[in-house]
């Protein structure tokens, strides 16, 4: 276990690889980096120290409600766990990385499989580990020790959820193949992720009497479910509360399901990776007929940047997906509309959520065209100016935006009144060109698969980013409400915030 | 008669350490020019301010008598680069991807499309032309790339280590193209560790060490200077170097 080739050696080494990953990462210089993990030690000390304080002041007692509200709770953090597992375990099985190495290694398969999926159990755990044990480190010193069951429960939570998604990911590798689990495990994992927020917004539909009678129906209903003394359901809440053996059991049935969902995953394992690996291998194709070429830089640049969006569904799903996450803002200001129709201060919220949503969508857009170029040297070296690249690449970025924002205007032009969607096209188009000019200035060189990364740069920079998009949004709100003179002024210090952001681009963009 | 490719002075530093240092070279019209020498020794570096990816310290580069540095736009139109590893798009098919190369060099599309058919069909990829590129081998993606440096008809045409890791038919398709485009009056410039290829296919052969050039001219010469008309490159090349090192 401890020797080469063991377990922990294993280990060990995923966890420097990780480490290692968590490093490179970060951004800024060491001294920068010094003084924000400070910051966040200093802020998660002060929280738990007051969190435990306050804690302690109370004897936890384990009746059917706070159990019912703990089980609430550590249902809320198994979906975010499931979620994010989910998507680090099927990304494990396609970006390879070490995995042939490891395969082709005399070690046993069972081992592999094992090491790599307590990483990634530690990986997915870490985040609240660190919060829980911000807490920990104060309750004894305030006298709380009853609360410290709470940490080992929460930390086998992760190890059972590791577990429920190595089952799902199985399962829709069996069901969808290799070729679309990549993409599905995606789409499930961030519906999952999203499913509470967004379940937290349904009651706003409701008029405000039957929407607080509702919450209390649901929590009438899942309570004496979730938190019966009794039931299997109410297990982890009866763990954290420490209560006879019931940590035992939660640690004993969460490593258990561990591991029995590790020895199915690799049963077929071998079978799996071997498609995935297969994969990347060349499909026959029938040539057709000889198609004319197209003439011009820019054309040429405009239409390869849409080819290649096209053509790469994981991509377009993970520029799709955070989309997801603003339907609750729809859904609030859907509830404002009421009786009276899409009006005043209801068509102001839809307005200024869709240019938040433009916005966010021409960002990403811009970023893998202008920054995630897969071949830069090639473009530096054709006889192309560097602007007319970058204006190309802009242009791919913000057509789609644009189109985005079609619907919706058109939409309000019916529902609303032309003025809206007039608003709401000038707002749009404002943020959406704010958005790509950025995107120009501040390159943050990267490769498509760092998608997720694509917003690391300097601190300042991406307040000015929110600061443009918030006067836009803020402009936009305000014309719509009515009030467009008043809209001048975020608009303004939008215009204020790009002008900064243009004077301190970095010194080859000045010079392109 | 102008030369291709004409370098004064060239000098490029990062940090303490000078990549190339006062270099000279000249390559002549016509001419299948082989620079080589070790790891580290400047060749990239020299080839890649050339095409414009490295800006020099100081120095002058001239692309048939255009100013590379003062007019990068002008030179750039008048060559080609062809790295190492080949900078394709994986999701484009080798039809799209020359069809791109095509429109950024601003060859109208009446002329590259039976260009395009052309370098295919020489290189052997004409059946695969509507595949994605992400699923070729070394050899399709390195002879895809080169297609992609010719369908512009180049002036100048540089390629840096263009056999590494190619199958021995491809990499004789490779030479041979280099070798006819050096006969209908193309400029090649290469770069490699090979030096049977270079001795095989070069009119003109540099060994540079630390940034500077070592040594220059035909094989021939090059025996004179090893001091035996029987000596292989290899002897000239290990000769130079190691004396230079030592």
């Amino acid at each position: 276990m401890f020797g080469p080739g063991g377990v922990l050696f294993l280990l060990q080494h995923e966890m420097l690889l990780t480490w290692r990953a968590f490093r490179a990462s970060g951004k800024g210089r060491h001294v920068r980096r010094i003084v924000f993990y400070s910051i966040v030690t200093a802020v998660l000390g002060f929280g738990g120290y007051w969190a435990a304080r306050i804690l302690s002041e109370f004897t936890p007692q384990p009746d059917v409600v706070s159990l019912g509200i703990v089980s609430g709770v550590l249902a809320i953090l198994f979906s975010l766990m499931l979620s994010q597992a989910l998507m680090l375990i099927t990304e494990s099985l396609y970006q390879r990385g070490d995995l042939d190495l490891l395969l082709s290694s005399p070690v046993p398969l069972w081992r592999v499989i094992l090491v790599r999926m307590s990483a990634i159990a530690i990986n997915v755990g870490l985040f609240y580990l660190i919060l829980v044990a911000a807490v920990c480190v104060w309750l004894p010193h305030f006298g709380g020790w009853a609360w410290l069951g709470f940490a080992p429960a929460i930390l086998l939570l992760t190890l059972f959820a590791t577990a429920a998604a190595l089952i799902l990911a199985r399962i829709l590798f069996a069901l969808i193949g290799p070729k679309n689990t990549r993409i599905a495990a995606q789409i499930l994992g961030s519906l999952i992720g999203a499913a509470f927020f967004i379940a937290t917004q349904v009651p706003r539909f409701t008029e405000d009497e039957s929407r607080s009678q509702a919450m209390m129906d649901v929590f009438n209903a899942v309570v004496p479910v979730a938190g019966n003394p009794s039931s299997v359901l109410s297990l982890p809440a009866r763990a954290a509360f420490g209560l006879n053996f019931d940590l035992a059991i939660w640690a004993a049935v969460s490593l258990a399901a561990f591991l029995a969902a590790v020895a199915w995953y690799a049963t077929g394992f071998a079978r799996d990776a071997a498609a995935i690996a297969g994969l990347g291998q060349r499909r026959k194709r029938n040539t057709r007929a000889v198609r004319a070429m197209r003439s011009g830089a820019g054309a040429t640049l405009v239409f390869k940047e849409w080819r290649l969006l096209r053509r790469d569904p994981l991509l377009l799903s993970q520029i799709l997906l955070p989309l997801l996450y603003f339907f609750p803002l729809f859904f609030v200001f859907g509830s404002r509309v009421g009786d009276s129709g899409l009006t005043g201060m209801s068509a102001a919220g839809f307005a200024s959520a869709f240019v938040l949503l433009a916005t966010s969508f021409a960002a990403s857009l811009a970023w893998l065209t202008v920054s995630a170029e897969d071949a830069p040297d090639l473009l530096a070296s054709a006889p192309v100016a560097r602007d007319q690249i970058d204006n190309a690449k802009a242009f791919a970025a913000a057509v789609p935006s644009i189109l985005l924002l079609f619907l919706p205007v058109v939409g309000a032009a019916f529902f609303a009144s032309p003025m809206v969607s007039f608003w709401l096209l000038l707002g749009g188009s404002a943020a959406i060109v704010s958005a790509c000019l950025i995107a120009i200035w501040h390159q943050t060189p990267g490769s498509r698969k760092e998608f997720r990364r694509r917003t690391r740069g300097s601190l300042m920079l991406n307040f000015g980013r929110a600061f443009v998009s918030l006067g836009w949004i803020g402009a936009t709100f305000l014309a719509v409400a009515g009030w467009a003179p008043a809209a001048i002024i975020p608009a303004i210090i939008s215009l204020g915030f790009m002008l900064a952001l243009h004077e301190s681009r970095p010194k080859e963009q000045q010079a392109a | 008669m102008t030369n291709a490719l004409s370098v004064r002075a060239l000098t490029k530093k990062f940090g303490e350490k000078t990549a190339v240092d006062a270099l000279d070279l000249d390559i002549r019209a016509g001419e299948l020019y082989a620079l080589l020498g070790p790891n580290g020794a400047g060749k990239t570096t020299t080839l890649r301010m050339v095409t414009g990816l490295l800006k020099p310290d100081s120095g002058a580069i001239h692309v048939f008598g255009t100013d590379a540095v003062a007019d990068p736009i002008a030179a750039k139109r008048q060559l080609a680069w062809l790295p190492d590893e080949p900078a394709l798009y994986d999701k484009l098919t080798a039809w799209e991807y020359l069809e791109f190369i095509a429109g950024l060099w601003g060859v109208d599309a009446k002329t590259a499309a039976p260009r395009a058919e052309e370098l295919l069909k020489f290189l052997g990829l004409w059946d695969n032309r509507d595949e994605r590129t992400e699923g070729f081998s070394r050899g399709m993606k390195q002879k895809t790339a080169l297609a992609g440096a010719l369908i512009h008809d180049p002036k100048l045409l540089m390629l840096d280590e263009p056999l590494t890791g190619l199958d021995a038919a491809v990499a004789r398709q490779v030479k041979d193209l280099l070798q006819q485009r050096a006969r209908s009056g193309g400029s090649v410039i290469l770069t490699t560790h090979i030096l049977d290829v270079a001795e095989r296919v070069a009119d003109r052969i540099g060994i540079i060490q630390g940034g500077k050039l070592l040594a220059e001219g035909t094989l021939t010469e090059l025996r004179g200077r090893a001091g035996g008309e029987n000596a292989t490159l290899e002897d000239v090349y290990l000769q130079l170097v190691g004396a230079s090192a030592a």
